[in-house]
């Protein structure tokens, strides 16, 4: 290493902060005697002294009381959004776990099953619809039964543990949506 | 001077993490004064920040910075200090400012009472030698906007804004050794463009 660029270095240094005394002796010495080095340094402390003395334009008087007022409507925007969010999944959720648990029941319970499309037909006034699911149902109960009573028997002890988790696992997560909601919207209406 | 003044009456220490803790508190909780505290103490930081990395619209980029803060303010822990966590949302969203933008813009100095305005900032009176100070640092101003942003954010984090290299590292997800190199090179690439300027332009 030469000593121009040994100087090199701990101008650097000097800039991080992390000189030693003697290094500091040593540069001081060095720009005395290199113009190149002396020429490298001045620039360098230079350009350092006008980006830190950079002129920065003054923010406006109204920009405080100006940007709270943004950021709290912002605020209320984002928990709004959150609410319909949530809302909206709960729904989504709700809506696929009915679907599920009425599949299932009609498929392994013919009582459910009966009840069921019986309250769809009801509803709907439909008597398609209904002809038409209970045709489809019977047809996947006797291809189930077709494959033998083992076959219905595993079908039935794999998804009923199943559908037993997936519905304590919709539970819980209810909770957490209601806790998150209820915290979220206690943070949108405690105002001073 | 006025509102400095009232800053410094709403809040006993301002580096102080506790105090800064129950600001955030306060502000997380609706309030608007401790939001507003939070604001005037930091507003000259990230303005100049914006301004340096990116030169024109400073303010609005800022009063943007701050909204985002605000949102962030749930997930931030509040027994850790503003600083680091304010400029991360502020880089993060200078550098997404800045790939939006395709020209970049440069902070020079655009008209006449500007420069008179850095003039009357100066203390030395000699006007040649602030004409000459004017030049030099739209010089800088000019060379600090052709500073690739991955040099220039941890150039201005640790120079201006004093913030230690293991913060940066921190704010920037890189590593130490990292960071210093970076700001080892954007000082070079400053130091270098000034040179030239003034070569080019006879000192």
């Amino acid at each position: 290493m030469t000593k121009c660029e040994y100087i090199q270095k701990i101008m650097q240094k000097l800039t991080d902060g992390t000189i030693a005394d003697a290094e500091r002796t040593d540069l001081e010495q060095h720009v005395t005697l290199c113009r190149t080095c002396a020429t490298e340094f001045k620039f360098l402390q230079l350009s350092l002294d006008l980006l830190i003395s950079m002129p920065v334009p003054e923010p406006c008087p109204e920009f405080t009381s100006e940007t709270v007022k943004r950021a709290f409507v912002a605020k209320k925007d984002q928990v709004r959004r959150r609410k319909v969010m949530s809302l909206y999944l709960s729904s989504l959720t709700a809506i696929i776990s009915a679907l599920i648990i009425a599949s299932w029941s009609m498929i392994f319970q013919p009582v459910t099953r009966g009840i069921l499309l019986s309250i769809l037909r009801t509803l709907s006034g439909w008597t398609a619809l209904y002809n038409g699911l209970n045709k489809a149902i019977s047809v996947l109960v006797s291809a189930l039964a077709h494959l033998g009573d083992t076959a219905v028997k595993v079908v039935w002890e794999v998804s009923s543990p199943a559908l037993f988790g997936y519905l304590i696992a919709l539970i819980i997560m209810a909770i957490f949506i209601t806790i998150a909601g209820v915290k979220s919207s206690a943070l949108s209406l405690k105002r001073r | 001077m006025l509102a400095e003044e009232q800053d410094k009456m709403e809040i006993q220490n301002p580096e102080s993490i506790s105090d800064q803790s129950d600001l955030i508190k306060r502000a997380r909780d609706g309030d608007e004064d401790a939001f507003g505290a939070i604001i005037n103490l930091y507003r000259h930081r990230v303005i100049g920040y914006c301004y340096r990395m990116i030169g024109s619209d400073a303010e609005d980029i800022s009063q943007e910075i701050f909204i985002k803060f605000y949102l962030a303010l749930y997930r931030f822990d509040s027994s850790k200090p503003i600083k680091p966590f304010l400029f991360r949302i502020a880089h993060n969203h200078c550098v997404d400012v800045l790939k939006k933008k395709t020209i970049r813009t440069i902070p020079f100095l655009k008209n006449d009472e500007e420069k008179q305005e850095l003039q009357v900032k100066d203390e030395r009176p000699n006007p040649e030698e602030l004409a000459q100070k004017a030049e030099l640092q739209n010089a800088v101003n000019h060379a600090l906007a052709t500073i690739p942003v991955l040099y220039r954010s941890p150039l201005i984090m640790w120079h201006v804004e004093g913030i230690p290299y293991e913060e940066i590292a921190k704010i920037l997800e890189l590593p130490m050794g990292t960071v210093k190199a970076r700001i080892h090179r954007g000082r070079k690439i400053l130091q270098q463009k000034l040179m030239s300027f003034v070569l080019l332009n006879g000192e």
